[in-house]
This record gives C-alpha cells, sequence and structure tokens, in this order.
C-alpha cells in the first residue's frame, strides 16, 4: 500500500513550491544566492560532516536513513553492553568525523561493566638501581686502561693483589697465579690475568657475582 | 696432636697436597705439607697471603673464603678463628667437597693456635 506522502515523492511537480528549511529560509533562496556567488554556475555541493546520516533527496522531500555504524565501531564486549553507544554516551553527543584523529579517553582504564570499580593494578617492581659491580681493566705495568663503577680503590688494589699473587705462586713453586678470587659476607672480588698483558678485577655485592663464584667453585 | 689431626682429614679428600695455617699477621702458625716445600718458603708464602687478604680488608671486603688459580693447583683459603685455612690442591680437587670439609676443619680449629706448634 502506498502511502500518500509517497505518491507526492514519486509525482514530484516540476516547479515545486518555495519550502522552509530548518533555517527559516526558503530552499530557493539558498540556491539562488549559492549561484551568486559563483558566477551563475551551480554551486559544488558543500563540505558538510560527516554525521552518520545520509540524506536522500527526491524532489522536495528528504528522507533520512541512519547508517549502522561501521564493523569497526559495532563492538559487543561480554555483557551485551554495546561499547560504541557507552563510548558515545560518555562523550555526550555524535561528533562529526572530521577525519582528524585525537586521543577521545584519558590513559586510565574505565571498566564498561555497570556499577563495577576497577581492579587495583598489580604495580611494577621498581627499576633494578644502578648497577654496583665494578671492573677494572689494568696493563700487567699497572696502568689504568679502563674502570667502570663506584670503587675507586680497585684499581690499586687489583694491581697489589695481582702482584702479590703471583709472588705466592712462586713461594710455592708455581710459575704464576691466573686468578684469584675473595668472598665476603656481601661482596666479591676477583682479579684475573686475561692474556700476558692485561688484568681484569671486578669486585661487586655476592648476588651479582654469581657466575664467577660458580666458575672458581665458591657457589 | 689436634690440630695437625685436623689437618689430616683434608688430606682424605681426593686431589689435596697438604695445608697450613696463617695468623692474621702473616705468622706460619702449622702445617701439614708434602716434605719438598720448604719451611721458608712455607713461611713466605704465608705472609703473603696474609698482604693479599689484608689488602682485601683494608678496602671493606673481610675475607671468608677465596680461591687462588696456580694453573694446574689451586689454593683455597677459609677464615677460622685465629686466622686462615689453606689448603692446597690440585685443579681437579671437587672444589664442594673440599670448601665442605674445609668449613668442617676451620669451625673445629682450637682457639689456642700457636706459633710454637711448628
Amino acid at each position: 500500500m502506498i502511502s500518500a506522502s509517497a505518491t507526492r515523492v514519486l509525482e514530484a511537480p516540476e516547479r515545486p513550491p518555495a519550502r522552509a528549511t530548518a533555517r527559516g529560509r526558503p530552499e530557493d533562496e539558498d540556491m539562488k544566492s549559492a549561484s551568486t556567488k559563483h558566477g551563475g554556475k551551480p554551486a559544488p555541493p558543500a563540505a558538510k560532516p560527516r554525521t552518520g546520516e545520509s540524506q536522500l533527496r527526491t524532489g522536495e522531500s528528504q528522507l533520512r536513513v541512519r547508517e549502522p555504524p561501521p564493523a569497526s565501531e559495532r563492538r559487543e564486549d561480554g555483557s551485551g553492553v554495546r561499547v560504541l553507544h557507552a563510548q558515545k554516551a560518555a562523550r555526550g553527543v555524535d561528533e562529526p568525523r572530521t577525519g582528524v584523529v585525537r586521543r577521545v579517553e584519558s590513559s586510565s582504564w574505565r571498566c564498561l561493566e555497570w556499577e563495577a570499580s576497577a581492579k587495583p593494578r598489580p604495580r611494577r617492581p621498581p627499576r633494578a638501581k644502578a648497577s654496583k659491580v665494578t671492573i677494572v681493566q689494568l696493563s700487567v705495568e699497572g696502568d689504568l686502561i679502563r674502570q667502570n663503577g663506584p670503587d675507586s680503590w680497585l684499581p690499586e688494589a687489583g694491581d697489589f693483589m695481582q702482584r702479590m699473587s703471583t709472588l705466592l705462586a712462586r713461594s710455592l713453586g708455581f710459575e704464576g697465579c691466573r686468578s684469584l678470587c675473595l668472598r665476603g659476607e656481601s661482596a666479591v672480588l676477583a682479579v684475573s690475568a686475561v692474556g700476558s698483558s692485561r688484568v681484569v678485577a671486578v669486585s661487586g655485592p655476592t648476588r651479582s657475582m654469581a657466575n664467577v663464584l660458580r666458575r672458581v667453585g665458591l657457589e | 696432636m689436634i690440630v695437625r689431626r685436623l689437618l689430616g682429614i683434608l688430606e682424605d679428600v681426593d686431589g689435596v697436597r697438604g695445608s697450613f695455617l696463617v695468623a692474621p699477621g702473616g705468622q706460619l702458625l702449622t702445617h701439614a705439607m708434602p716434605p719438598e716445600f720448604e719451611l721458608f718458603d712455607l713461611q713466605l708464602s704465608a705472609a703473603r697471603v696474609a698482604r693479599v687478604l689484608s689488602c682485601g680488608g683494608a678496602n671493606g671486603l673481610r675475607t671468608e673464603d677465596g680461591v687462588f688459580d696456580f694453573g694446574d693447583h689451586k689454593l683455597l683459603v677459609r677464615e677460622f678463628v685465629r686466622g686462615w685455612l689453606c689448603v692446597l690442591c690440585s685443579e681437579r680437587v671437587n672444589m664442594r667437597s673440599l670448601r665442605l670439609t674445609a668449613r668442617l676443619v676451620a669451625r673445629s680449629m682450637p682457639a689456642d693456635v700457636a706459633p710454637a706448634s711448628l
């Protein structure tokens, strides 16, 4: 059954009467002013904000059809609450799609379920403190080549220990001392000869020196 | 004598060649080393061990135990109430067994070990 209004749409008159628009001006006046602005030519369609509604013009009547939201926005969470509507309700209005990307929500998480409070998030462990391991590289003459770490006494002590342990080895009838490792209650010191020209001394807390202790058999 | 017997326990660990005791001042307290090691060399070695450990102590590292690697031999050092116990062993020794035994011996050492017992 075709309604009377639909019949009027299909049988649009050749010269429709002026009709007031929502702004209160006749539609023909708008067309006139637009054609005057563009030198008598019909003006190009003005860019309108995309509101999610498409307007079909058939003669003088307009049919407004609501478009479904894009598939990327049509998403439902487990509780059946449509996320799109929840977001729009939070914003309050339907905003025009201007193509400008902007951050809508703050960085904080928000629970979408009704009356549900956000769970407390587990705190991240604090960042590891700066390393307390000191590594020193020395020449066999005792000159400092490289130092990294907080123990400023290590170059001198490492050089002394290397020399004294070599003398210890010789007094016991051996050629030299390859390395020494001393473990205290909470700290470890290791001095090693690297090749024939370098000596490396390392000191640090016991936790950080587990590999050294394992290598020399003290753990 | 109890100190000699305690040092003899260490030789039960495979790879141990001998042991000696060093006072904190560097004096050689007693030893159970093979005869090829002369007393003078042992006294010199004791003084050098004490210097190395004292250097660590001067910088805040009070040594409980340590290892000197001489290549084919090692010297394990273990703190005890009157100084340090030093154990000379070969490279292939089981360090875990040696450390456990040295800890027991060091705990059992009497407090009146003196250089006169040499």
